[in-house]
Protein backbone atom coordinates (compact mmCIF):
# COMPACT_ATOMS: atom_id res chain seq x y z
CA UNK A 1 0.00 0.00 0.00
CA UNK A 2 2.79 2.45 0.93
CA UNK A 3 4.66 1.88 -2.32
CA UNK A 4 1.45 2.49 -4.29
CA UNK A 5 0.82 5.66 -2.31
CA UNK A 6 4.35 6.85 -3.00
CA UNK A 7 3.74 6.27 -6.72
CA UNK A 8 0.55 8.36 -6.65
CA UNK A 9 2.12 11.21 -4.68
CA UNK A 10 5.15 11.08 -6.99
CA UNK A 11 2.87 11.38 -10.02
CA UNK A 12 0.99 14.36 -8.56
CA UNK A 13 4.10 16.30 -7.67
CA UNK A 14 5.86 15.50 -10.94
CA UNK A 15 3.22 17.39 -12.91
CA UNK A 16 4.02 21.06 -13.44
CA UNK A 17 0.36 22.03 -13.22
CA UNK A 18 0.24 20.82 -9.61
CA UNK A 19 2.31 23.84 -8.69
CA UNK A 20 -0.10 26.30 -10.30
CA UNK A 21 -2.28 26.14 -7.18
CA UNK A 22 0.69 26.91 -4.93
CA UNK A 23 1.71 29.83 -7.14
CA UNK A 24 -1.86 31.20 -7.34
CA UNK A 25 -2.30 31.04 -3.57
CA UNK A 26 1.06 32.71 -2.94
CA UNK A 27 0.20 35.46 -5.42
CA UNK A 28 -3.23 36.18 -3.89
CA UNK A 29 -1.97 36.14 -0.30
CA UNK A 30 0.98 38.38 -1.11
CA UNK A 31 -1.34 40.82 -2.92
CA UNK A 32 -3.67 40.92 0.10
CA UNK A 33 -0.74 41.44 2.44
CA UNK A 34 0.64 44.29 0.29
CA UNK A 35 -2.82 45.90 0.15
CA UNK A 36 -3.25 45.69 3.92
CA UNK A 37 0.28 46.91 4.58
CA UNK A 38 -0.28 50.08 2.59
CA UNK A 39 -4.03 50.62 2.83
CA UNK A 40 -4.85 48.70 6.01
CA UNK A 41 -6.08 51.69 8.01
CA UNK A 42 -8.99 52.33 5.67
CA UNK A 43 -9.75 48.63 5.48
CA UNK A 44 -9.87 48.30 9.28
CA UNK A 45 -12.10 51.37 9.49
CA UNK A 46 -14.47 49.78 6.98
CA UNK A 47 -14.36 46.42 8.68
CA UNK A 48 -15.34 47.76 12.08
CA UNK A 49 -17.57 50.59 10.86
CA UNK A 50 -20.70 49.11 12.42
CA UNK A 51 -19.21 48.99 15.90
CA UNK A 52 -19.27 51.65 18.63
CA UNK A 53 -17.10 54.75 18.55
CA UNK A 54 -14.68 53.73 21.29
CA UNK A 55 -13.14 51.21 18.97
CA UNK A 56 -12.09 53.92 16.55
CA UNK A 57 -9.75 55.35 19.19
CA UNK A 58 -7.50 52.27 19.08
CA UNK A 59 -4.59 52.76 16.66
CA UNK A 60 -5.01 50.68 13.52
CA UNK A 61 -1.40 49.38 13.88
CA UNK A 62 -2.58 47.43 16.94
CA UNK A 63 -5.78 46.13 15.38
CA UNK A 64 -4.16 45.30 12.06
CA UNK A 65 -1.75 42.63 13.22
CA UNK A 66 -0.74 39.26 11.79
CA UNK A 67 -3.67 37.45 13.39
CA UNK A 68 -6.27 39.76 11.87
CA UNK A 69 -4.56 39.66 8.47
CA UNK A 70 -4.67 35.86 8.57
CA UNK A 71 -8.39 35.97 9.45
CA UNK A 72 -9.06 38.34 6.55
CA UNK A 73 -7.12 36.11 4.14
CA UNK A 74 -8.90 32.95 5.26
CA UNK A 75 -12.26 34.69 5.00
CA UNK A 76 -11.47 35.56 1.40
CA UNK A 77 -9.63 32.39 0.39
CA UNK A 78 -11.33 29.43 2.01
CA UNK A 79 -14.16 29.74 -0.50
CA UNK A 80 -11.73 29.60 -3.41
CA UNK A 81 -9.16 27.01 -2.32
CA UNK A 82 -11.68 24.21 -3.01
CA UNK A 83 -11.47 25.12 -6.67
CA UNK A 84 -7.74 24.45 -6.59
CA UNK A 85 -8.31 21.19 -4.73
CA UNK A 86 -10.74 20.13 -7.46
CA UNK A 87 -7.99 20.56 -10.05
CA UNK A 88 -6.10 17.60 -8.64
CA UNK A 89 -8.87 15.46 -7.14
CA UNK A 90 -11.04 15.83 -10.26
CA UNK A 91 -8.13 14.73 -12.41
CA UNK A 92 -7.33 11.73 -10.25
CA UNK A 93 -9.19 9.01 -12.18
CA UNK A 94 -10.58 10.91 -15.17
CA UNK A 95 -7.10 12.24 -16.00
CA UNK A 96 -5.73 8.70 -16.08
CA UNK A 97 -8.61 7.66 -18.33
CA UNK A 98 -7.95 10.61 -20.60
CA UNK A 99 -4.22 9.83 -20.82
CA UNK A 100 -4.99 6.17 -21.52
CA UNK A 101 -3.06 5.00 -18.47
CA UNK A 102 -6.11 3.89 -16.48
CA UNK A 103 -6.40 0.63 -18.45
CA UNK A 104 -2.74 -0.11 -17.71
CA UNK A 105 -3.21 0.62 -13.99
CA UNK A 106 -6.34 -1.51 -13.70
CA UNK A 107 -4.70 -4.41 -15.53
CA UNK A 108 -1.99 -4.56 -12.85
CA UNK A 109 -2.27 -6.98 -9.92
CA UNK A 110 -3.76 -4.36 -7.61
CA UNK A 111 -7.42 -4.41 -6.65
CA UNK A 112 -9.57 -1.53 -7.84
CA UNK A 113 -10.51 -0.70 -4.26
CA UNK A 114 -6.86 -0.43 -3.25
CA UNK A 115 -6.10 1.67 -6.32
CA UNK A 116 -8.92 4.05 -5.44
CA UNK A 117 -7.87 4.25 -1.79
CA UNK A 118 -4.30 5.25 -2.63
CA UNK A 119 -5.49 7.72 -5.23
CA UNK A 120 -7.82 9.38 -2.76
CA UNK A 121 -5.19 9.44 -0.02
CA UNK A 122 -2.79 11.05 -2.51
CA UNK A 123 -5.43 13.72 -3.27
CA UNK A 124 -5.87 14.30 0.47
CA UNK A 125 -2.11 14.55 0.87
CA UNK A 126 -2.00 17.22 -1.85
CA UNK A 127 -4.90 19.06 -0.18
CA UNK A 128 -3.14 19.07 3.17
CA UNK A 129 0.15 20.28 1.67
CA UNK A 130 -1.80 23.07 -0.03
CA UNK A 131 -3.44 23.98 3.27
CA UNK A 132 -0.08 23.99 5.08
CA UNK A 133 1.18 26.34 2.36
CA UNK A 134 -1.84 28.60 3.00
CA UNK A 135 -1.22 28.45 6.74
CA UNK A 136 2.44 29.30 6.33
CA UNK A 137 1.79 32.29 4.08
CA UNK A 138 -1.36 33.63 5.70
CA UNK A 139 -0.49 33.09 9.35
CA UNK A 140 3.26 32.90 9.83
CA UNK A 141 4.30 35.33 7.09
CA UNK A 142 1.56 37.75 8.24
CA UNK A 143 2.76 37.42 11.85
CA UNK A 144 6.28 38.26 10.64
CA UNK A 145 5.11 41.22 8.53
CA UNK A 146 2.43 42.72 10.78
CA UNK A 147 3.46 41.56 14.24
CA UNK A 148 1.25 39.94 16.86
CA UNK A 149 -1.38 41.51 19.10
CA UNK A 150 -4.90 40.83 20.31
CA UNK A 151 -7.39 39.69 17.69
CA UNK A 152 -10.67 41.49 17.18
CA UNK A 153 -13.35 39.89 15.06
CA UNK A 154 -16.39 41.96 14.09
CA UNK A 155 -19.70 40.07 14.18
CA UNK A 156 -22.60 42.16 13.04
CA UNK A 157 -22.87 44.64 15.92
CA UNK A 158 -20.52 43.03 18.40
CA UNK A 159 -16.82 42.55 18.65
CA UNK A 160 -15.13 39.34 19.75
CA UNK A 161 -11.76 40.10 21.24
CA UNK A 162 -9.13 37.46 21.95
CA UNK A 163 -5.86 38.06 23.72
CA UNK A 164 -2.72 37.42 21.69
CA UNK A 165 -1.90 34.27 23.65
CA UNK A 166 -5.44 32.95 23.11
CA UNK A 167 -5.32 32.92 19.30
CA UNK A 168 -2.77 30.48 17.92
CA UNK A 169 -4.60 27.35 19.11
CA UNK A 170 -7.76 28.69 17.49
CA UNK A 171 -5.95 28.92 14.16
CA UNK A 172 -4.58 25.40 14.60
CA UNK A 173 -8.14 24.08 15.05
CA UNK A 174 -9.49 26.32 12.28
CA UNK A 175 -6.95 24.88 9.84
CA UNK A 176 -7.83 21.35 10.97
CA UNK A 177 -11.50 22.17 10.35
CA UNK A 178 -10.62 23.67 6.96
CA UNK A 179 -8.82 20.42 6.15
CA UNK A 180 -12.05 18.49 6.80
CA UNK A 181 -13.94 20.90 4.53
CA UNK A 182 -11.38 20.69 1.74
CA UNK A 183 -11.19 16.89 1.97
CA UNK A 184 -14.97 16.91 1.51
CA UNK A 185 -14.55 18.94 -1.69
CA UNK A 186 -11.73 16.60 -2.79
CA UNK A 187 -14.09 13.64 -2.23
CA UNK A 188 -16.77 15.30 -4.38
CA UNK A 189 -14.33 15.97 -7.23
CA UNK A 190 -12.88 12.47 -6.81
CA UNK A 191 -16.33 10.87 -7.03
CA UNK A 192 -17.15 12.82 -10.19
CA UNK A 193 -13.75 11.85 -11.59
CA UNK A 194 -14.64 8.16 -11.33
CA UNK A 195 -17.64 8.71 -13.60
CA UNK A 196 -15.73 10.60 -16.30
CA UNK A 197 -13.09 9.89 -18.92
CA UNK A 198 -11.93 13.48 -19.10
CA UNK A 199 -10.91 15.61 -16.13
CA UNK A 200 -12.50 18.83 -17.40
CA UNK A 201 -16.00 17.55 -16.58
CA UNK A 202 -15.42 16.67 -12.91
CA UNK A 203 -13.40 19.84 -12.29
CA UNK A 204 -16.01 22.11 -13.88
CA UNK A 205 -18.93 20.37 -12.14
CA UNK A 206 -17.18 20.58 -8.76
CA UNK A 207 -16.46 24.27 -9.26
CA UNK A 208 -20.08 24.90 -10.34
CA UNK A 209 -21.43 23.03 -7.31
CA UNK A 210 -19.21 25.08 -5.00
CA UNK A 211 -20.20 28.36 -6.65
CA UNK A 212 -23.95 27.61 -6.61
CA UNK A 213 -23.90 26.22 -3.05
CA UNK A 214 -21.82 29.16 -1.82
CA UNK A 215 -24.25 31.65 -3.34
CA UNK A 216 -27.14 29.81 -1.67
CA UNK A 217 -25.21 29.72 1.61
CA UNK A 218 -24.61 33.45 1.55
CA UNK A 219 -28.10 34.49 0.42
CA UNK A 220 -29.97 36.14 3.24
CA UNK A 221 -33.37 34.61 2.53
CA UNK A 222 -35.17 33.19 5.61
CA UNK A 223 -36.86 30.46 3.53
CA UNK A 224 -33.48 29.03 2.48
CA UNK A 225 -32.08 29.34 6.02
CA UNK A 226 -34.29 26.48 7.16
CA UNK A 227 -34.89 24.47 4.00
CA UNK A 228 -31.66 24.31 2.04
CA UNK A 229 -28.75 25.87 3.89
CA UNK A 230 -28.51 23.31 6.71
CA UNK A 231 -27.99 20.57 4.11
CA UNK A 232 -25.35 22.26 1.94
CA UNK A 233 -21.79 21.23 2.70
CA UNK A 234 -20.64 24.74 1.81
CA UNK A 235 -22.64 26.07 4.78
CA UNK A 236 -20.70 23.81 7.12
CA UNK A 237 -17.37 24.63 5.48
CA UNK A 238 -17.68 28.05 7.13
CA UNK A 239 -17.71 26.34 10.52
CA UNK A 240 -14.00 27.18 11.04
CA UNK A 241 -15.10 30.69 12.04
CA UNK A 242 -16.72 29.18 15.11
CA UNK A 243 -13.31 28.89 16.74
CA UNK A 244 -13.10 32.70 16.76
CA UNK A 245 -16.54 33.31 18.29
CA UNK A 246 -16.02 33.52 22.01
CA UNK A 247 -18.06 33.60 25.21
CA UNK A 248 -18.05 36.83 27.18
CA UNK A 249 -19.02 37.61 30.77
CA UNK A 250 -19.79 41.25 31.53
CA UNK A 251 -18.28 42.24 28.22
CA UNK A 252 -15.01 40.45 28.96
CA UNK A 253 -13.95 37.50 26.83
CA UNK A 254 -13.62 34.18 28.61
CA UNK A 255 -10.15 33.05 27.65
CA UNK A 256 -10.05 29.69 25.86
CA UNK A 257 -13.79 29.68 25.23
CA UNK A 258 -15.70 28.79 22.09
CA UNK A 259 -19.20 30.20 21.91
CA UNK A 260 -20.89 27.21 20.28
CA UNK A 261 -18.59 24.20 20.14
CA UNK A 262 -21.43 21.68 19.48
CA UNK A 263 -22.37 23.61 16.32
CA UNK A 264 -18.76 23.50 15.13
CA UNK A 265 -18.53 19.78 15.85
CA UNK A 266 -21.86 19.20 14.13
CA UNK A 267 -20.60 20.96 11.02
CA UNK A 268 -17.43 18.86 11.06
CA UNK A 269 -19.50 15.68 11.42
CA UNK A 270 -21.74 16.68 8.52
CA UNK A 271 -18.70 17.32 6.32
CA UNK A 272 -17.28 13.91 7.25
CA UNK A 273 -20.62 12.29 6.41
CA UNK A 274 -20.66 14.02 3.04
CA UNK A 275 -17.09 12.79 2.43
CA UNK A 276 -18.02 9.22 3.29
CA UNK A 277 -21.09 9.44 1.06
CA UNK A 278 -19.08 10.70 -1.93
CA UNK A 279 -16.45 8.01 -1.39
CA UNK A 280 -19.02 5.21 -1.06
CA UNK A 281 -20.51 6.16 -4.42
CA UNK A 282 -17.03 6.40 -5.97
CA UNK A 283 -15.99 2.94 -4.73
CA UNK A 284 -19.30 1.34 -5.68
CA UNK A 285 -19.19 2.68 -9.21
CA UNK A 286 -15.47 2.18 -9.89
CA UNK A 287 -15.57 -1.46 -8.85
CA UNK A 288 -18.18 -2.26 -11.47
CA UNK A 289 -17.03 0.19 -14.12
CA UNK A 290 -16.06 -1.09 -17.56
CA UNK A 291 -12.73 0.49 -18.45
CA UNK A 292 -13.27 1.49 -22.06
CA UNK A 293 -10.90 4.47 -22.28
CA UNK B 1 0.27 -29.32 -24.29
CA UNK B 2 -1.07 -27.40 -21.28
CA UNK B 3 -3.46 -24.54 -21.84
CA UNK B 4 -2.74 -21.04 -20.56
CA UNK B 5 -6.01 -19.34 -21.50
CA UNK B 6 -9.36 -21.11 -21.57
CA UNK B 7 -12.33 -19.04 -22.61
CA UNK B 8 -15.80 -20.56 -22.64
CA UNK B 9 -19.02 -18.92 -23.83
CA UNK B 10 -17.67 -15.41 -23.35
CA UNK B 11 -20.31 -12.78 -24.08
CA UNK B 12 -20.36 -9.06 -23.56
CA UNK B 13 -23.32 -6.84 -24.29
CA UNK B 14 -23.44 -3.07 -24.03
CA UNK B 15 -27.13 -2.24 -23.75
CA UNK B 16 -28.60 -3.60 -26.99
CA UNK B 17 -25.29 -4.27 -28.73
CA UNK B 18 -23.54 -7.62 -28.35
CA UNK B 19 -19.84 -6.87 -28.80
CA UNK B 20 -18.65 -10.42 -28.07
CA UNK B 21 -20.99 -13.32 -28.63
CA UNK B 22 -20.46 -16.75 -27.08
CA UNK B 23 -16.72 -16.85 -27.76
CA UNK B 24 -14.72 -19.94 -26.79
CA UNK B 25 -11.04 -20.63 -27.42
CA UNK B 26 -7.95 -22.13 -25.87
CA UNK B 27 -4.43 -20.78 -25.96
CA UNK B 28 -1.67 -23.28 -25.29
CA UNK B 29 1.59 -22.73 -23.48
CA UNK B 30 4.50 -21.24 -25.46
CA UNK B 31 2.18 -20.53 -28.36
CA UNK B 32 1.93 -17.30 -30.36
CA UNK B 33 -1.82 -17.01 -30.70
CA UNK B 34 -3.07 -14.59 -33.31
CA UNK B 35 -6.39 -12.86 -32.78
CA UNK B 36 -7.89 -11.45 -35.97
CA UNK B 37 -10.95 -9.47 -36.76
CA UNK B 38 -12.03 -6.33 -38.54
CA UNK B 39 -12.40 -3.05 -36.69
CA UNK B 40 -15.31 -3.38 -34.30
CA UNK B 41 -15.27 -7.18 -34.45
CA UNK B 42 -14.87 -7.40 -30.67
CA UNK B 43 -11.11 -7.94 -30.35
CA UNK B 44 -10.41 -5.14 -27.90
CA UNK B 45 -13.48 -5.98 -25.83
CA UNK B 46 -12.27 -9.58 -25.57
CA UNK B 47 -8.76 -8.49 -24.59
CA UNK B 48 -10.16 -6.11 -21.99
CA UNK B 49 -12.19 -8.97 -20.54
CA UNK B 50 -9.02 -11.10 -20.38
CA UNK B 51 -7.41 -8.32 -18.37
CA UNK B 52 -10.48 -7.78 -16.15
CA UNK B 53 -10.99 -4.25 -17.43
CA UNK B 54 -14.47 -5.22 -18.57
CA UNK B 55 -16.75 -7.61 -16.76
CA UNK B 56 -18.27 -10.26 -19.07
CA UNK B 57 -22.05 -10.46 -19.35
CA UNK B 58 -21.75 -14.24 -19.54
CA UNK B 59 -19.10 -16.90 -19.82
CA UNK B 60 -15.95 -17.90 -18.08
CA UNK B 61 -12.26 -17.04 -18.39
CA UNK B 62 -9.55 -19.25 -16.93
CA UNK B 63 -5.92 -18.20 -17.11
CA UNK B 64 -3.17 -20.48 -15.78
CA UNK B 65 -6.04 -22.79 -14.79
CA UNK B 66 -7.49 -20.18 -12.41
CA UNK B 67 -10.80 -18.38 -12.69
CA UNK B 68 -10.17 -14.73 -13.54
CA UNK B 69 -13.11 -13.54 -11.48
CA UNK B 70 -11.87 -15.09 -8.25
CA UNK B 71 -8.08 -15.13 -8.79
CA UNK B 72 -7.58 -11.81 -10.54
CA UNK B 73 -4.52 -10.74 -8.58
CA UNK B 74 -2.60 -14.03 -8.91
CA UNK B 75 -3.33 -14.13 -12.63
CA UNK B 76 -2.41 -10.53 -13.41
CA UNK B 77 0.83 -10.94 -11.47
CA UNK B 78 1.94 -13.11 -14.35
CA UNK B 79 0.45 -11.22 -17.29
CA UNK B 80 2.01 -8.36 -19.25
CA UNK B 81 -0.05 -6.36 -21.68
CA UNK B 82 -0.24 -3.57 -24.19
CA UNK B 83 -3.83 -2.52 -24.72
CA UNK B 84 -4.43 -0.64 -27.96
CA UNK B 85 -1.72 2.01 -27.80
CA UNK B 86 0.91 2.14 -25.11
CA UNK B 87 -0.15 5.32 -23.34
CA UNK B 88 2.25 6.13 -20.54
CA UNK B 89 2.90 9.19 -18.36
CA UNK B 90 4.20 11.77 -20.82
CA UNK B 91 5.57 14.02 -18.10
CA UNK B 92 7.74 11.23 -16.71
CA UNK B 93 10.92 9.74 -18.15
CA UNK B 94 11.12 6.22 -19.56
CA UNK B 95 12.98 5.09 -16.46
CA UNK B 96 10.38 6.63 -14.13
CA UNK B 97 7.53 5.02 -16.08
CA UNK B 98 9.22 1.64 -15.97
CA UNK B 99 10.02 1.93 -12.25
CA UNK B 100 6.44 2.95 -11.51
CA UNK B 101 4.85 0.02 -13.34
CA UNK B 102 7.40 -2.42 -11.92
CA UNK B 103 6.41 -1.23 -8.46
CA UNK B 104 2.75 -1.79 -9.31
CA UNK B 105 3.64 -5.42 -10.02
CA UNK B 106 5.39 -5.61 -6.66
CA UNK B 107 8.95 -5.23 -7.97
CA UNK B 108 11.56 -2.81 -6.71
CA UNK B 109 14.19 -2.47 -9.41
CA UNK B 110 17.32 -0.34 -9.21
CA UNK B 111 18.54 1.90 -12.02
CA UNK B 112 20.89 -0.73 -13.40
CA UNK B 113 18.12 -3.34 -13.61
CA UNK B 114 15.76 -0.84 -15.23
CA UNK B 115 18.39 0.18 -17.77
CA UNK B 116 18.85 -3.51 -18.58
CA UNK B 117 15.12 -3.77 -19.32
CA UNK B 118 15.26 -0.66 -21.52
CA UNK B 119 18.33 -2.00 -23.32
CA UNK B 120 16.28 -4.97 -24.52
CA UNK B 121 14.02 -2.59 -26.45
CA UNK B 122 16.86 -0.29 -27.50
CA UNK B 123 15.91 2.67 -25.32
CA UNK B 124 18.70 2.72 -22.74
CA UNK B 125 20.23 5.88 -24.23
CA UNK B 126 16.92 7.73 -23.89
CA UNK B 127 16.16 6.38 -20.43
CA UNK B 128 16.12 9.83 -18.85
CA UNK B 129 14.13 11.57 -21.58
CA UNK B 130 10.51 12.44 -20.96
CA UNK B 131 8.01 10.37 -22.94
CA UNK B 132 6.55 13.47 -24.57
CA UNK B 133 9.79 13.69 -26.61
CA UNK B 134 9.45 10.09 -27.87
CA UNK B 135 8.37 9.03 -31.35
CA UNK B 136 5.43 6.64 -31.75
CA UNK B 137 7.82 3.75 -32.35
CA UNK B 138 9.79 4.53 -29.21
CA UNK B 139 6.59 4.72 -27.18
CA UNK B 140 5.59 1.35 -28.56
CA UNK B 141 8.92 -0.17 -27.57
CA UNK B 142 8.68 1.35 -24.11
CA UNK B 143 5.15 -0.05 -23.85
CA UNK B 144 6.60 -3.49 -24.52
CA UNK B 145 9.30 -2.93 -21.91
CA UNK B 146 6.55 -1.99 -19.42
CA UNK B 147 4.57 -5.11 -20.36
CA UNK B 148 7.64 -7.30 -19.84
CA UNK B 149 9.14 -5.57 -16.81
CA UNK B 150 7.91 -8.20 -14.35
CA UNK B 151 8.87 -11.12 -16.62
CA UNK B 152 5.30 -12.39 -17.14
CA UNK B 153 4.49 -15.83 -18.46
CA UNK B 154 1.61 -14.60 -20.63
CA UNK B 155 1.96 -11.54 -22.83
CA UNK B 156 -1.14 -9.95 -24.33
CA UNK B 157 -0.48 -7.51 -27.15
CA UNK B 158 -3.31 -5.55 -28.70
CA UNK B 159 -2.20 -4.16 -32.06
CA UNK B 160 1.48 -3.87 -31.05
CA UNK B 161 2.61 -2.91 -34.54
CA UNK B 162 0.31 0.09 -34.86
CA UNK B 163 2.08 3.23 -35.99
CA UNK B 164 5.46 1.56 -36.43
CA UNK B 165 7.77 1.97 -39.41
CA UNK B 166 8.93 -1.19 -41.27
CA UNK B 167 12.04 -1.50 -39.12
CA UNK B 168 9.93 -1.13 -35.98
CA UNK B 169 7.53 -3.82 -37.21
CA UNK B 170 10.45 -6.14 -37.96
CA UNK B 171 11.86 -5.49 -34.46
CA UNK B 172 8.53 -6.36 -32.83
CA UNK B 173 8.24 -9.49 -34.96
CA UNK B 174 11.73 -10.53 -33.87
CA UNK B 175 10.90 -9.78 -30.25
CA UNK B 176 7.72 -11.88 -30.37
CA UNK B 177 9.65 -14.79 -31.87
CA UNK B 178 12.32 -14.39 -29.19
CA UNK B 179 9.72 -14.32 -26.41
CA UNK B 180 7.98 -17.41 -27.69
CA UNK B 181 10.76 -19.56 -29.13
CA UNK B 182 13.69 -18.63 -26.87
CA UNK B 183 12.02 -17.69 -23.59
CA UNK B 184 9.01 -19.99 -23.79
CA UNK B 185 6.45 -17.25 -23.20
CA UNK B 186 2.88 -17.47 -24.38
CA UNK B 187 1.90 -14.55 -26.59
CA UNK B 188 -1.68 -13.56 -27.35
CA UNK B 189 -1.59 -10.98 -30.09
CA UNK B 190 -4.23 -9.09 -32.00
CA UNK B 191 -3.33 -7.20 -35.13
CA UNK B 192 -4.89 -6.02 -38.32
CA UNK B 193 -1.52 -6.43 -40.11
CA UNK B 194 -2.33 -9.81 -41.56
CA UNK B 195 1.01 -10.41 -43.27
CA UNK B 196 2.77 -9.79 -39.98
CA UNK B 197 0.38 -12.09 -38.18
CA UNK B 198 1.07 -14.74 -40.76
CA UNK B 199 4.75 -14.54 -39.94
CA UNK B 200 4.53 -14.72 -36.16
CA UNK B 201 1.40 -16.65 -35.18
CA UNK B 202 1.30 -20.41 -34.57
CA UNK B 203 -2.49 -20.48 -34.19
CA UNK B 204 -5.26 -18.15 -35.17
CA UNK B 205 -8.66 -17.12 -33.98
CA UNK B 206 -10.77 -15.05 -36.33
CA UNK B 207 -13.83 -13.24 -35.06
CA UNK B 208 -16.45 -11.35 -36.98
CA UNK B 209 -19.21 -9.27 -35.41
CA UNK B 210 -18.28 -10.72 -32.03
CA UNK B 211 -18.56 -14.36 -33.12
CA UNK B 212 -15.81 -16.88 -33.77
CA UNK B 213 -15.68 -17.77 -37.44
CA UNK B 214 -12.42 -19.74 -37.56
CA UNK B 215 -9.86 -21.13 -35.17
CA UNK B 216 -6.92 -23.43 -35.61
CA UNK B 217 -3.34 -23.97 -36.49
CA UNK B 218 -2.07 -21.49 -39.05
CA UNK B 219 -0.97 -24.23 -41.51
CA UNK B 220 -4.33 -25.98 -41.31
CA UNK B 221 -6.26 -22.78 -41.84
CA UNK B 222 -4.27 -21.67 -44.83
CA UNK B 223 -4.65 -25.12 -46.43
CA UNK B 224 -1.27 -25.65 -48.06
CA UNK B 225 -2.73 -28.65 -49.93
CA UNK B 226 -4.44 -26.20 -52.27
CA UNK B 227 -1.88 -23.54 -53.20
CA UNK B 228 -2.99 -20.51 -55.08
CA UNK B 229 -0.20 -19.26 -57.33
CA UNK B 230 0.22 -16.18 -59.44
CA UNK B 231 2.16 -16.67 -62.68
CA UNK B 232 3.78 -13.59 -64.17
CA UNK B 233 4.04 -13.90 -67.94
CA UNK B 234 4.11 -11.78 -71.13
CA UNK B 235 0.37 -11.96 -71.83
CA UNK B 236 -1.79 -13.84 -69.37
CA UNK B 237 -4.73 -14.20 -71.78
CA UNK B 238 -2.56 -15.96 -74.40
CA UNK B 239 -1.12 -18.36 -71.84
CA UNK B 240 -4.62 -19.00 -70.55
CA UNK B 241 -5.73 -20.07 -74.06
CA UNK B 242 -2.80 -22.45 -74.45
CA UNK B 243 -3.26 -23.93 -70.96
CA UNK B 244 -6.95 -24.52 -71.57
CA UNK B 245 -5.93 -27.07 -74.16
CA UNK B 246 -4.07 -29.01 -71.44
CA UNK B 247 -5.06 -30.55 -68.13
CA UNK B 248 -3.90 -27.31 -66.42
CA UNK B 249 -6.82 -25.44 -67.92
CA UNK B 250 -9.17 -26.54 -65.13
CA UNK B 251 -6.86 -25.04 -62.54
CA UNK B 252 -7.01 -21.48 -63.89
CA UNK B 253 -8.73 -19.03 -61.56
CA UNK B 254 -8.26 -15.78 -63.48
CA UNK B 255 -6.13 -14.04 -66.07
CA UNK B 256 -5.48 -10.38 -65.82
CA UNK B 257 -2.87 -8.40 -67.79
CA UNK B 258 0.42 -10.15 -67.19
CA UNK B 259 -0.82 -12.21 -64.25
CA UNK B 260 -2.44 -15.60 -64.36
CA UNK B 261 -3.83 -16.96 -61.12
CA UNK B 262 -4.14 -20.72 -60.69
CA UNK B 263 -5.10 -23.11 -57.90
CA UNK B 264 -3.41 -26.49 -57.59
CA UNK B 265 -2.05 -28.95 -55.09
CA UNK B 266 1.27 -28.05 -53.55
CA UNK B 267 3.07 -31.04 -55.14
CA UNK B 268 1.74 -30.06 -58.58
CA UNK B 269 3.58 -26.73 -58.56
CA UNK B 270 7.06 -28.09 -59.54
CA UNK B 271 5.45 -30.25 -62.26
CA UNK B 272 3.70 -27.18 -63.64
CA UNK B 273 6.98 -25.21 -63.60
CA UNK B 274 8.78 -28.02 -65.51
CA UNK B 275 6.02 -28.21 -68.12
CA UNK B 276 6.08 -24.46 -68.66
CA UNK B 277 9.80 -24.75 -69.32
CA UNK B 278 9.19 -27.62 -71.74
CA UNK B 279 6.49 -25.58 -73.49
CA UNK B 280 9.04 -22.75 -73.73
CA UNK B 281 6.61 -20.36 -72.10
CA UNK B 282 8.13 -17.06 -70.90
CA UNK B 283 7.59 -17.18 -67.14
CA UNK B 284 9.07 -14.24 -65.30
CA UNK B 285 7.99 -15.13 -61.77
CA UNK B 286 5.69 -17.38 -59.76
CA UNK B 287 4.29 -16.14 -56.42
CA UNK B 288 2.44 -18.11 -53.82
CA UNK B 289 -0.88 -16.36 -53.29
CA UNK B 290 -2.25 -18.39 -50.44
CA UNK B 291 -2.10 -15.60 -47.88
CA UNK B 292 -3.80 -15.04 -44.62
CA UNK B 293 -5.30 -11.95 -46.16
CA UNK B 294 -7.14 -14.01 -48.81
CA UNK B 295 -8.37 -16.39 -46.20
CA UNK B 296 -9.42 -13.61 -43.85
CA UNK B 297 -11.27 -11.74 -46.58
CA UNK B 298 -12.99 -14.89 -47.77
CA UNK B 299 -14.40 -15.33 -44.28
CA UNK B 300 -15.31 -11.78 -43.45
CA UNK B 301 -16.27 -10.12 -46.72
CA UNK B 302 -19.79 -11.53 -46.87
Amino acid sequence: MMSLLKIEVFKIFKRPRTYIAFAVIALIIILIQIALKFGGKEYVGLMFSGLNDSFEEIPSEIVLNGYLVCFVILNLLLIHIPILVALVAGDSIAGEANMGTLRLLVSKPVSRTKLLIVKFIASVFYTLILLIWVAFLSLFVSMALFGVNWLGIARELELNVMEANDVLWRYALAFCFAAIGLICVAALAFMLSVFADNSIGPIVITVCVIIVFTILTQMQIPFYDETIKPYLFTTHMLGWKGFFYVKAVDGVTVKGSIENLPAVLKSAAILILYTLGFLTIAFWYFNKKNILS
Amino acid sequence: MSSIIQVRGLTKSFNEITAVDDLSFTVNKKEVYGFLGQNGAGKSTTIRMLLSLIRPSRGNIKIFGLDLLTHRKEILQNVGAIIEKPDLYKYLTALENLRLFAAMSGLKLDRKQLLGKLEKVGLEERADSKIKTYSQGMKQRLGIAVALVHDPELIILDEPMNGLDPQGIADIRQLINHLSKDLGKTVFISSHLLTEMEQVADSLLIIHKGKKIAEGNMQELLNPEQSKIEVETGAAADLEQRLKQTTWGSKIVSANGQKLTMQMKREEVPIFVRQMTDMKEDIYAIHKKNSLEDYFLSLTSH
